[in-house]
């Protein structure tokens, strides 16, 4: 995975709301800062997030979530598997949202990683990658299989050959099948007997004006200036 | 980090710690419990106090301890020592503690609340802030 491929979601966390930091880490090492504070700082913090972490893990208690709220703002870190996000803002009434968003990255960013790791084969992955055995425990019962729908691009069978008319189907509500009688003409008569019941007149729609407008007699033909004709040099 | 003499409670017992103590449960406590509502407690002078029983009150002063110190940790590294709130996610249960703004500075007052279930961090804030104004 490529790094410019985790900083664009990360970017678009870091400008979201009132977020002024995201930090992305697994265990002390830094995988993405996008902090305003020195390199130093941020490494001692992420150290002292991973010690809390280790101290809850000693505990056996499945610590995911913390926030913590300053006078200069709040932090919030969210836990997936082995990787945190740490994020700072300013306003507690964004944490929730925060996390949210964190944790949809870390599924996602963790999906990508699976992913990858399909992609170069990894043969940890059992039954994902073909030539891996799967073990039996996880192989599902044999299931009857269905008939292999026929191929436009298989070779043309040769025609079957009946000896004797192969009986149609009966079907008990459609009768036997009766000659279509050939339409009529439609005569004269049936004009009049009132199957072409009316017609509507054309009227004829108004045209443009015929009459068209007058200058009067006093005047100019026209209010642009004449036409300048150029005088011939000598 | 917290006291390594008091015993970490278990799931059974953070689940209903009275019952674990094997005193009598407190109504309140378990009501909150089956509707998994928060139970907040007040701190003040170095004393918790909850309406929730006596073992509930000594397992929030634990986890304060813990979260304090947590807070601090964090809040050192970043150069932020007034520390405002602190909450945490454990498992199915949720832990928080406010400081009280109106209460002295050189002894300050908090308040806090367990459930347990996860609820939402601003949700529990709030009701700390209502229950602080109480």
């Amino acid at each position: 995975m490529s790094k410019e491929s985790i900083q664009g979601p990360l970017s678009a966390l870091r400008n979201a709301g009132t977020v002024c930091g995201v930090c992305l880490t697994r265990g002390s090492e830094v995988l993405v800062n996008l902090f305003a504070f020195s390199e130093a700082r941020v490494n001692d913090m992420v150290t002292a997030i991973d010690d809390i972490q280790a101290y809850f893990k000693k505990k056996k208690r499945r610590v995911d979530q913390m926030s913590f709220g300053y006078d200069g703002g709040c932090v919030t870190l969210v836990e997936d598997g082995e990787f945190r996000l740490i994020v700072m803002h300013m306003l507690a009434e964004e944490v929730d949202f925060i996390a949210k968003a964190a944790r949809a990255f870390l599924a996602d960013f963790q999906l990508n990683l699976f992913a990858e790791q399909i992609a170069a084969g990894n043969t940890r992955l059992i039954g994902v990658v073909p030539d891996t055995p799967v073990p039996a425990a996880l192989m599902e019962p044999p299931k009857a299989k269905a008939p292999a729908p026929a191929k436009e691009s298989a070779k043309p069978k040769p025609p079957v050959k009946i000896d004797r008319p192969m009986p149609l189907p009966k079907q008990s509500s459609v009768g036997p099948a009766q000659p279509v009688k050939p339409e009529e003409p439609i005569s004269a008569e049936s004009e009049s007997t009132g199957e072409v019941e009316w017609v509507p007149e054309l009227k004829e729609l108004p045209g443009p004006p015929t009459t068209a407008a007058r200058l009067a007699d006093n005047q100019p033909g026209s209010t642009l200036p004449p036409p300048r004709r150029p005088k011939p040099r000598v | 980090m917290s006291n390594p003499e008091k015993p970490t409670p278990t799931p059974e017992t953070a689940q209903k710690p009275a019952a674990a103590s094997g005193s009598e449960a407190n109504p309140v406590l378990t009501e909150a419990l089956d509707k998994q509502r928060p139970r907040y407690f007040r701190v003040s002078g170095g004393a918790a106090r909850g309406r929730s029983g006596r073992a509930d009150t000594e397992r929030f002063a634990d986890e304060l301890m813990t979260l304090q110190e947590c807070a601090q940790i964090v809040g050192e590294r970043l150069e932020m020592n007034a520390i405002a709130f602190g909450v945490i996610y454990d498992g199915d249960e949720t832990i928080a503690f406010r400081y009280d703004p109106n209460s002295d500075p050189r002894k300050p007052d908090l308040v806090g609340g367990l459930v347990n279930r996860r609820m939402a961090m601003r949700e529990l804030l709030a009701g700390l802030n209502h229950y602080m104004n109480e």
